[in-house]
């Protein structure tokens, strides 16, 4: 069945995952629905500690099955060490058919390959599948269906009981022997905890594993003891130079800059450019450049930030500092500059998922968002956006935010270099649809600006201040005849994954590519 | 023209390739090894040929790990290494088989 975007979802694929096809960012809008009933164990008398010392002991008392959902956060990013713990404990006691749902995978968990092939794990739901599970599963190595899912859609999907989850794993920074957990004041801080907000809430049962214990109460605690059941004391929960890095360069690269300044050029022209305008943009190079060029039109036109949301680094902590912003509202942490602003400064507050993302609830902040800036892998005439899959067709990036930003803010800006590598960003139609044309209103790359024809205020109010316009089809010409159209990939029919919109429904399905070798191509 | 012995040109950093050639047997076969294989493979594959003829090269082989290499640096490496195959150093044609003839 065509969706809304025009890609073709099987029937075997919606039978057997009871989804039904993309009809639109708001289709769901009014849509009444159960949040789900959690099952839970009173603890009316407590010992006053719920410390335990061995892994597998927890994972009996937790009623540890074959088949069961557990859950793992990703704020310790590339030096996770928590998901890879569990899952070796797991694989020991010779658990099968488990599901794991995180809110995002990567190169930390590359291990858990060899568990995708012995049937350990038949099932992943995730916001990204980066390193060797993104190949494994493009290579058709996972029993199950795997759905990548946005972080809001993943709120969605355990608040509505689609996804119900038995054992929730959350390693925290800081905790005390009752379960108050802070995301600060360890050996291996992350700053917020803002995903495992959800898993608290609704997991069945919840296991904290920390390298660090203080005494009760830990407070102001970012997961409360009143969720938690057993709290476990490891030797490390991560490698903190992997969680978060010292602040990164300024950008010097020519490129990246003059996007960076035309972007801002851009946003200074809207109507939405006025006292207390509400901003989020990624930690990418001319992302994070695009704060720095905003700010001196900001100084220049006496015009503050109302707040600044999303993922943080240094560019916008120092906008903090400076009063050119009135909060942030942080839902993780990408250098050790942005967790200390996060503990000294009062208006910086951490802010969950739910409260971020979630297209269901009553309030998300994304959707008080005016602008969004966003990277992304690939983008097309329809100014679809894929931000998952490579070009050559392999799983190797993640929705995070990206669909739930640019459905929310009245402006959702794309910036990316027209060409990356020999790959034209630019193209007919993108390898997998993750963000819908419709949320996406303007592409900024280094050949020039498109704005999508659904927005004409917006083309507008940028022929006013003379920015290189081109249209959407004038960038792929251009990047084509630098980089030659690319040939279309094959797919084979089997269904290796779903792109998940946020509202549930199925954006896109991903296939295992037909494999392809010139290796030793002989002609006369 | 014919390959002398075997010869490279390029790198095997971002945007670039590393072409080797040395003798066939009895023919031409490429080898590549690409990052961008699925999208641009054949049009490389059939960019080498292309160049080969054009040099009245019938026996060689040719070996191409591609980092994501446009045409042009494809070109210029692969005509590199056949010149270093044949020890030619001066006065080479640069360009000449970039264009349709």
């Amino acid at each position: 069945m065509i969706n809304a975007v025009g890609r073709d979802i099987p029937d075997a694929v919606l039978a057997e995952t009871g989804k039904t096809v993309f009809q639109g960012s708001r289709h769901f809008d009014d849509y009444t629905y159960e949040k789900a009933a959690v099952k839970a164990r009173a603890r009316i008398g407590g010992e006053g500690s719920k410390l335990e010392k061995d892994l597998q002991e927890v994972l009996r008392k937790c009623n540890a099955h074959d088949g069961m959902t557990i859950s793992f956060h990703h704020h310790f990013r590339e030096g996770d060490l928590v998901a890879m713990q569990v899952m070796q404990a797991i694989h020991e006691m010779g658990f099968k058919n488990i599901t794991i749902c995180a809110s995002s995978l990567s190169k930390a968990q590359d291990e858990l390959v060899p568990m995708l092939e012995d049937g350990t794990v038949t099932h992943i739901e995730s916001s990204g599948v980066r390193g060797k599970i993104g190949e494994a599963i493009s290579e058709g190595k996972l029993q199950g269906i795997a759905i990548l899912r946005s972080h809001g859609g993943r709120v969605r999907a355990i608040e509505t009981g689609e996804t119900k989850i038995d054992i929730a794993f959350i390693g925290a920074p800081s905790c005390d022997e009752y379960g108050n957990c802070r995301a600060v004041g360890g050996n291996s801080n992350c700053g917020v905890l803002s995903y495992s907000a959800i898993d608290a809430e609704y997991a069945e049962y919840v296991v904290v594993l920390t390298d660090c214990l203080v005494p009760f109460p830990n407070f102001p605690a970012d997961i409360s003891m009143t969720d938690v059941d057993y709290v476990l004391k490891v030797d490390a929960i991560g490698d903190p130079e992997k969680i978060a890095t010292g602040a990164a360069r300024p950008v010097t690269d020519r490129r990246k800059l003059m996007m960076a300044e035309s972007c801002a050029e851009f946003i200074a022209a809207t109507p939405y450019f006025k006292e207390g305008f509400t901003f989020q943009t990624g930690i990418g190079g001319a992302a994070s450049a695009t704060a720095l060029c905003l700010s001196e039109k900001m100084r220049e036109k006496n015009i503050r930030m109302g707040f600044g949301a999303g993922g943080m680094s240094k560019p916008m902590c120092d906008l903090l500092d400076e009063g050119l912003v009135s909060c942030l509202l942080d839902t993780q942490d990408f250098d050790l500059p942005s967790i200390e602003n996060l503990i000294s400064h009062p208006k910086h507050f951490s802010i969950s998922t739910k409260e971020y993302a979630d297209p269901f609830c009553k309030g998300a902040v994304v959707n008080k968002l005016d602008f969004v800036i966003l990277g992304t892998l690939e983008a097309d005439v329809h100014f679809h956006c894929n931000v998952v899959m490579s070009s050559e067709g392999e799983l190797m990036g993640a929705q995070g935010g990206h669909p739930d930003t640019a459905a929310g803010a009245k402006c959702t800006i794309v910036i990316t270099p027209l060409v990356q590598g020999r790959i034209p960003t630019i193209r007919n139609e993108v390898t997998t649809v993750t963000t819908p044309g419709e949320t996406v209103d303007v592409i900024v790359t280094d050949y020039g600006i498109a704005i999508n024809p659904q927005r004409p205020e917006l083309l507008e109010a940028a022929k006013a201040v003379k920015l290189p316009i081109k249209s959407i089809e004038e960038l792929r010409d251009i990047a084509y005849k630098i980089c030659g159209e690319p040939a279309t990939l094959e797919f084979e029919d089997k269904v290796v994954a779903i792109i998940e919109a946020r509202d549930g429904s199925i954006m896109d399905v991903v296939r295992k590519r037909k494999d392809k070798n010139l290796i030793a191509l002989s002609t006369k | 023209m014919e390959i002398q012995k075997t010869a490279s040109a390029g790198t095997t950093e971002k945007c670039d390739c590393l072409v080797t050639v040395s003798k066939g047997s009895g023919g031409r076969t490429v080898q590549l090894k690409s990052k961008v294989l699925y999208e641009y493979g054949d049009r490389m594959v059939a960019l080498v040929h292309q160049c080969l003829t054009k040099m009245g090269i019938q026996d060689a082989l040719v070996e191409v790990k591609d980092m994501g290499a446009f045409d042009h640096i494809l070109v210029a490496r692969l005509q590199a290494a056949v010149y270093r195959s044949q020890d030619k150093t001066e006065n080479i044609p640069w360009g000449e088989l970039l264009y349709e003839s």
